[in-house]
């Protein structure tokens, strides 16, 4: 065992100061991964100042000869899938609003992205159905059927362009298992896109 | 670096639409800092932490069998030119864990356990919420093994989990005073490995179970 029972040959802990300027660098790694734990970007930052204050709080569990994002991502990771979890809890029940919605306006298009555009589109024979916005929200339903796991490996991958030895770290996985992640990622992604068929279908005008 | 999917159309316009909806906003890493600072000036600087005589009394103890396990182990077995898939001696593995236990944080909530088994395996475990974990540490000898410490009362337990088709086997010898508990759990297997006289009192030492 390293370390007197006092600890004293242990280098001290992190300063809040040194702990932040830590954070500063890894902050883009840490949000990409909590953006891909949740599969949006709206509370990743949210996220990554909850796990900060955790880890700010723990100091003195850091060990300075460990790598600082793989310890802070952690975090990230758990804070994000509890943060998930309690989201999901949450949406088991459809709210007043929804149950209103669906009683008042049967016939109104649900999905944003979908009908109610489909129909703008129509108006104008020269504007495909496949608008960037489009595109957009069919990305983002096949972004919600991968695994969290998955969508971090992918945007770490796509968005940051890192190495996947270097996700492996972040993510705590195998680098094969990282690389097979962003692999299977993509196809499905593709392979959701092209099924949709938002590539390239021009809607036909009204008769 | 051109990348092969950049060639392909819809794989560029998937990354680029990554790439634009997924852009981390600007000044994020600066307002995460500020934040940290404030929350530091706001909160007394944490005491460094003071172990508490019985706490001292049982790191010595464990540093103690630890070592006191090594040299068992080390003397039933030659550690080197082992085959790739011999089983391995419960000894050296539960002190090569008691040494990695230092630095290997307390799990934060009572699912991390789980969540980190989940991410690693696709099957998330279910251990008793009372029983605080330790973890990870590092299995040098089997390192695809998902390996913590937990507390089971007085007793340490080291915990190792990994896909079933993957298992060396953990071989236990009644010299060297450890107990060892097997588990398969699906697609899992997952060891539990304790000294021997206080854990065989209440076997099964613990509950861990998959989730349902």
């Amino acid at each position: 065992m390293s370390g007197g029972s006092d600890g004293s040959d242990r280098r001290p802990a992190l300063t809040p100061e040194e702990f932040a300027a830590r954070l500063e660098e890894c902050t883009p790694v840490l949000w990409a991964v909590a953006a891909g734990i949740l599969g949006d970007r709206t509370t990743a930052e949210d996220i990554v100042q909850e796990a900060a204050l955790i880890g700010l709080g723990k100091l003195d569990a850091f060990d300075r000869s460990t790598n600082f994002v793989a310890w802070m991502s952690r975090i990230v990771r758990y804070v994000s899938l509890n943060h998930l979890r309690m989201r999901s809890r949450r949406q088991t029940r459809p709210t007043e609003h929804e149950l209103l919605d669906l009683n008042a306006a049967p016939e109104t298009p649900r999905d944003p992205h979908g009908a109610r555009r489909m129909e703008q589109a129509a108006d104008d024979p020269l504007r495909l159905v496949a608008d960037d916005d489009l595109f957009e929200g069919d990305l983002k339903q096949a972004l919600a059927q991968l695994k969290p796991m998955a969508r971090a490996c992918l945007l770490l991958k796509t968005v940051l362009e890192l190495e996947y030895h270097e996700i492996a770290v972040i993510l705590d996985v195998p680098e094969g298992t990282a690389m097979s992640h962003v692999h299977r990622a993509r196809r499905r992604l593709r392979d959701h896109l092209e099924a949709r068929d938002v590539v390239s279908t021009p809607v036909e005008p009204r008769s | 670096m051109t990348h092969p999917h950049d060639e392909d159309p819809l794989q560029g316009r998937i990354d680029a639409e990554l790439r634009r909806g997924f852009a981390v906003p600007a000044g994020a890493g600066q307002r995460v800092a500020a934040s940290v600072l404030r929350e530091a000036r706001r909160a007394p600087a944490p005491e460094p932490r003071r172990l508490s005589w019985p706490s001292l009394a049982a790191a010595a103890l464990i540093g103690a069998v630890g070592t006191w396990l090594a040299m068992m182990a080390t003397t039933d077995v030659t550690q080197e030119g082992l085959p790739p898939r011999a089983p391995l001696p419960a000894g050296s593995v539960y002190a090569q864990l008691v040494g990695s236990s230092e630095g290997g944080g307390t799990c934060a909530s009572e699912t991390m356990l789980g969540d980190v088994c989940g991410e690693r395996f696709g099957e998330r475990l279910v251990l008793d919420p009372c029983v605080p974990v330790v973890g990870p540490l590092a299995c040098e000898r089997w390192p695809s093994a998902l390996a913590v410490a937990v507390q089971n009362g007085p007793t340490p337990v080291m915990l190792l989990v990994d896909q079933l088709d993957r298992d060396p086997g953990i071989q236990a010898d009644p010299a060297n005073g450890l107990w060892v508990e097997r588990y398969e759990l699906g697609e899992l297997v997952l060891y539990q490995i304790s000294e021997h006289g206080s854990g065989a009192a209440c076997l099964p030492l613990l509950d861990v179970r998959l989730e349902e």
